[in-house]
């Protein structure tokens, strides 16, 4: 790509092909006004404040391409009284009253460029649009009198998020901001995620816990405000006075509300943003374009859910069992205790007596101080998180094919791939921000999307194919496809025979997955087959991303394997847009299993078997190190059912809840001698718990967290922990301290350099590296290079070669005859898991109150009911006691209960059984047979009407500038400006 | 064997540690400004004396009627003209030259002093004598002033006003 300089304003600038002045003037620091144009988002062309003369002609800055030896003038007379004209139109739809505005925080877009361009007095009178503004929204509020028509929240909500509920309707005399074409925020197909409000430009669109709390002025109540309003403006000196006081007013609210960086704690995409808060009250959640993964998204959680933080229901005190209650301890009696049991424990029954679960809510050094406690003080490796529940198997069929257990690449690849397949997963939901930009790209830049699933999802309605096999039988037409794509000679031969290992034995492998033989397995035409293979052979690169509906069965790791073993074959690795993503669920959940506790590994995924490494940890921690791999989650549960295992010591992860066959669980919680559980809230593992110790959420400690991507990013604190509740990593530190260890870490930070200087694939990892906005993608090498996509050069083996290994298909476990209907089960957009956190934000309760079972069409026919009815769904396991919502989603016999629930009459895991995948004790939560009674034929549906689901989407391309530019009123400023010189000279380039 | 309980006995004394714990961090605050509190005490006494305290205390608790009250009271054509004028002659002010300002004034000031001062013996000197005064130096170039003033105001008045 050539550079070529352009000159703007008698200074030269270099300039890329394809940018527009705009771009280069931005990309050099240099100023031209505009509003509208947003970086992410691009030229927009609706404000046309940042019209320029090229050449001696008025255009769009954003969107007038460079040419070589371009001369652009932004200060001529001409130039600025085009933009002061664009201003004056804008501010005929806006009330300047910035100093009582709670958007007067130095980033209103629309006050600092009036500012800049000098705007003394309003040309065109403020006109009232005659709306009311809209407040329905329980997050967020439209006031149509402030909105200047930009057009960025529908361009953000149209084409960034892809929801496509926003539109302007040019055609209305005076356009506002609509939601599904004129409805009610709150009764739109709205998911509240916060693309519009985290663009609007001014104070049109504003987070309902901004307005009245950010300015000094702003809580006035109205019966003052107004009259101070009118008073302003009839005495306004001119513009530029008001504007000095709300800069100076501006500036006071710096000191006043503090912006901190954080990494979000729900799902594995890693969105990061700024938390704006005002003493322990959180104003807004700010993204930013410098965010790594995100840039401007966030979804309705990350954006809105933090209220959990502030809850009255956090545990702020050390709880100790006595008999039947739980009494408040000190922190010296709960620890005096907690080491006194634990220390008793390991000496009578040995230090394999002891289980310890980690968090994958919790930060990368915790789970390093954790697993260091359990292996270097405690002596065990019978450390494991709750990865064991849901990804393991999808590690284990990538550590087995490609050497490394982690997403082959990042979020842009995903973005920039050809061809893109969701299998088993519900992204749209479970990884909102990550479904975003496969959206984006398959609207917008042809990306082509398949969507295998049982459920026809969001992403599945936009799918350009959607199949649904029969369930548990992913294998098979993988392994399907893959035959067919050989047996045509789309194979990628050149990539197998320089990087591959295992071709021939493998493509033996395949001889039964004949099409027949899928085509009776799965249920799916062979035809669909073909063409899937097609696609994926006429696709340039390939992302296939896939969860829990692949890992939890039965056969999960070779559901894995069969789909790394299909990118291997057709060479979809390696390359920019191509590769395996296993979608991570937990904020950390990649961080916990790279940082060590699991049973198997060192940090950094290096066997404990392994003498080496062994002699490596043993002599920077001055201990021995048991060389023999402990217990998982799974085989713990087991262990103390036997009798074997006496104690354990958990900390933020609901197991009684999240576990499968729960009331087994719960038997086995009944059994233990002695039970550490910590959290930030009374869960339901804590009812089991003899000591409970308050830990605090991420936002109030620092930390890193490592996303899907394996992006390590850093948080910083925002508040000071809760009553007398610590940070988890300062308490692990107690614990092991009252049992020897003498450590002292002042910081994660130091928790950090130790493991970078320990494991191989951090070496590089710092905290000055990752200060601000920075993130690294392990590996990282001592240099700070990270590595963003994975096999460029090599494999993860010793010989840089991928493995094809063959696979069985595992038939799924039958729960019997008389259970006739198959359960599925999983996430929801607005609550997380079970939604301990969740359930904590009043406007994410009202929106979803309670969890539901789906049940289609034809069943509530054939068993007379609607939504509403109650049923009582039975397994061979335990019964729980549901409303149903009937929907097209699923179809048939195919029932799916949402998670969303700690409720004892609902809990999925009730009905779900102890039965798991054959090499990661992953719990096949996705195979059972239930029977289903009905307790009421009617009653009020579980999700309420004005939830997004029932909406009506108003898809479009973008906001449609040109409809305005269409309107007898629009008149094209270099028209106004030349009287009509330079008409049709405009860039109409949209 | 711990069957799952959901019992919690918060300590009663929570409340008293609560406080104690509040009035020690207080006292530890009061102890590092010691200095600077007492000096704020003895402003507090002086404005409790003069009954500002008090006062305070009124407008503080009735803010908003009081806000009420004046903001209509502002809000009058004839505050609004206050207000604008007081801005006007502000911006006016801040436009002058200061130097210029500053002969303008002091020749205006000896100008006054000349007005009112009888020069002993001098009588009214009819027409000739105004004529006659006017060709003094001093006159004229106080009315060549003058004339240039009127230009600068034309040209003024000439331009729209904003």
């Amino acid at each position: 790509m050539f550079s070529f300089a352009i000159r703007i304003n008698d200074r030269e600038f270099s300039s890329q092909p394809k940018q527009s002045i705009l771009q280069v003037a931005k990309t050099n620091g240099y100023y031209i006004p505009h509003v509208c144009y947003h970086e992410q988002m691009g030229a927009i062309q609706s404000c046309d404040t940042c019209m320029v003369e090229v050449n001696g002609e008025l255009k769009r800055a954003c969107a007038t391409e460079t040419e070589p030896d371009m001369k652009v003038d932004s200060m001529t007379p001409r130039a600025k009284d085009a933009q002061l004209e664009a201003m004056q139109r804008l501010l005929q739809n806006h009330e300047l009253y910035c100093t009582v505005c709670d958007n007067n925080n130095g980033n209103c877009t629309l006050h600092n460029t009036a500012e800049f361009l000098q705007v003394e007095h309003q040309k065109y009178k403020f006109e009232p649009k005659p709306y009311p503004p809209d407040n329905s929204n329980p997050f967020y509020r439209y006031e149509p009198d402030q909105c200047i028509l930009c057009g960025r929240c529908v361009e953000a909500c149209q084409d960034v998020q892809v929801n496509e509920t926003l539109t302007i309707d040019w055609s209305m005399e005076r356009p506002r901001v609509l939601w599904d074409n004129g409805l009610p925020i709150d009764e739109s197909s709205c998911v509240s995620c916060g693309h519009c409000v985290n663009v609007c430009p001014c104070n049109a669109l504003m987070e309902k816990s901004m307005l009245g709390e950010a300015g000094y002025l702003t809580g006035i109540p109205n019966e003052v405000l107004l009259p101070m309003i009118d008073l302003t403006k009839e005495v306004e000196p001119g513009y530029q006075e008001i504007f000095a006081i709300s800069e100076v007013e501006a500036a006071m609210r710096k000191s006043r509300i503090k912006r901190t960086k954080t990494v979000c704690t729900y799902c594995g995409v890693g969105c990061s943003f700024e938390v704006w808060t005002k003493d322990r009250d959180i104003l807004r959640i700010q993204p930013q374009v410098e965010a790594p993964v995100n840039g401007i998204s966030t979804c309705v959680k990350g954006k809105f859910g933090w209220d959990f933080v502030n809850s009255e229901q956090r545990l702020t005190k050390p709880l100790i069992r006595q008999g039947d209650t739980f009494v408040e301890a000190t922190w010296d009696e709960a620890l005096e205790l907690v080491a006194d049991k634990l220390g008793g424990i390991k000496k009578k029954h040995g230090p394999e007596s002891i289980g310890y679960i980690a968090s994958s809510k919790c930060s990368n050094e915790e789970n390093f101080i954790f697993q260091k406690f359990a292996r270097a003080v405690m002596g065990s490796n019978n450390v494991d998180n709750c990865s064991r529940y849901c990804q393991s198997p999808a590690t284990a069929g990538l550590m087995r094919t490609v050497g490394i257990g982690g997403d082959a690449g990042s979020i842009y690849d995903i973005a920039a791939a050809d061809l893109t397949m969701v299998i088993g997963a519900n992204p749209a939901e479970s990884h909102p921000v990550l479904a975003t930009r496969v959206k984006r790209a398959h609207k917008l830049f042809g990306q082509k999307l398949i969507v295998v699933d049982l459920r026809q999802h969001e992403m599945a309605v936009r799918a350009d194919v959607f199949l649904r096999p029969k369930p548990s039988t992913d294998l098979i037409w993988l392994s399907a496809v893959t035959k067919y794509i050989v047996d045509q000679g789309w194979q990628d031969q050149a990539f197998l025979e320089n990087r591959v290992n295992g071709i021939q034995e493998y493509i033996a492998s395949l001889d039964r997955y004949t099409l027949e033989y899928a085509e009776k397995m799965t249920g799916l035409g062979q035809q669909d087959l073909i063409n899937m293979a097609a696609m994926i052979h006429e696709a340039k690169s390939v992302c296939i991303l896939w969860a829990m509906g692949i890992t939890q069965h039965l056969g999960g790791t070779d559901t894995s394997t069969a789909i790394s073993n299909l990118l291997l074959i057709t060479g979809n690795y390696g390359r920019p847009g191509t590769g395996a993503y296993p979608l991570r669920g937990h904020n950390n959940v990649q961080g916990a299993c790279d940082f060590g506790t699991m049973p198997a590994w060192f940090p950094g995924y290096e066997a404990v078997q392994d003498e080496s490494v062994r002699a490596r940890y043993e002599k920077a921690w001055g201990v021995e190190l048991p060389g023999k791999p402990g217990l998982n989650n799974h085989q713990m549960v087991e262990a103390i059912d036997d009798g074997k295992l006496k104690a354990m010591y958990l900390f933020g992860e609901d197991m009684a809840i999240v576990d499968s066959n729960i009331n087994h669980v719960h038997a086995a919680f009944e059994k233990l001698d002695f039970f550490v559980v910590q959290d930030i809230f009374f869960s339901k593992t804590a009812q089991y718990a003899d000591v409970v110790l308050p830990a605090a959420p991420s936002l109030e400690k620092d930390g890193t967290f490592t996303n899907t991507e394996r992006r390590i990013q850093r948080f910083y604190k925002v508040f000071e922990p809760l009553g007398d509740s610590k940070p988890d990593w300062q308490i692990i530190q107690e614990v092991a301290n009252r049992l020897g260890a003498d450590w002292n870490y002042t910081h994660p930070s130091e928790l950090m350099a130790e493991a970078a200087s320990l494991a191989p694939i951090f070496a590089g990892v710092s905290y000055e590296r990752l200060e601000g906005w920075n993130s690294l993608l392990w590996p990282v090498a001592p240099d700070g290079q990270d590595t963003p996509l994975l096999f460029t050069e090599r494999f993860g083996f010793p010989d840089g070669k991928a493995k094809l290994v063959p696979v069985e298909w595992t038939p799924p476990f039958e729960a019997g005859e008389q259970y006739d209907l198959h359960l599925n089960n999983g996430r929801l957009l607005e609550h997380f898991h079970e939604g301990n956190m969740t359930y904590k934000s009043k406007g994410i309760s009202k929106k979803v109150p309670r969890e539901w079972l789906e049940v289609s069409p034809e069943l509530a026919q054939a068993r007379a009911i609607e939504s509403g009815a109650l049923v009582r769904l039975t397994s061979p396991y335990g019964q729980v006691k549901v409303r149903v919502e009937v929907t097209e989603r699923v179809k048939g016999n195919e029932l799916y209960l949402t998670m969303n629930t700690s409720d004892d009459e609902a809990a999925v895991n009730y009905l779900t059984s102890s039965y798991h995948d054959r090499i990661t004790h992953t719990p096949s939560y996705k195979e059972m047979g239930v029977n289903m009674e009905v307790l009421e034929a009617t009653g009020e549906p579980p999700i309420p009407r004005n939830n997004h689901r029932f909406g009506n989407r108003v898809p479009q391309i973008g906001v449609r500038v040109e409809d305005k530019w269409k309107r007898s009123d629009y008149i094209p400023i270099p028209e106004l400006i030349d009287g009509g010189n330079h008409s049709g000279q405009i860039d109409h380039q949209h | 064997m711990a069957k799952s309980i959901t019992n919690i006995e918060k300590r009663l004394p929570n409340q008293e540690e609560e406080d104690a714990k509040a009035v020690q961090q207080l006292l530890k605050a009061v102890g590092n400004q010691r200095q600077a509190l007492l000096g704020l005490l003895d402003v507090v006494e002086e404005l409790q004396k003069l009954g500002v305290i008090d006062m305070m205390r009124g407008m503080l608790k009735n803010s908003k009627d009081i806000g009420e009250i004046a903001i209509e009271q502002v809000n009058k054509p004839g505050a609004h003209r206050i207000i604008k004028n007081g801005m006007a002659a502000v911006q006016f002010v801040s436009q002058v030259d200061p130097s210029k300002l500053q002969t303008l004034l002091s020749g205006l000031t000896q100008g006054m002093d000349a007005a009112v001062e009888q020069e002993p013996g001098r009588k009214h000197g009819g027409f000739w004598g105004v004529i006659k005064t006017a060709r003094e130096p001093a006159v004229m170039s106080s009315i060549a002033m003058m004339m240039r003033f009127l230009k600068g105001m034309g040209n003024g008045l000439k331009q729209p006003t904003r």
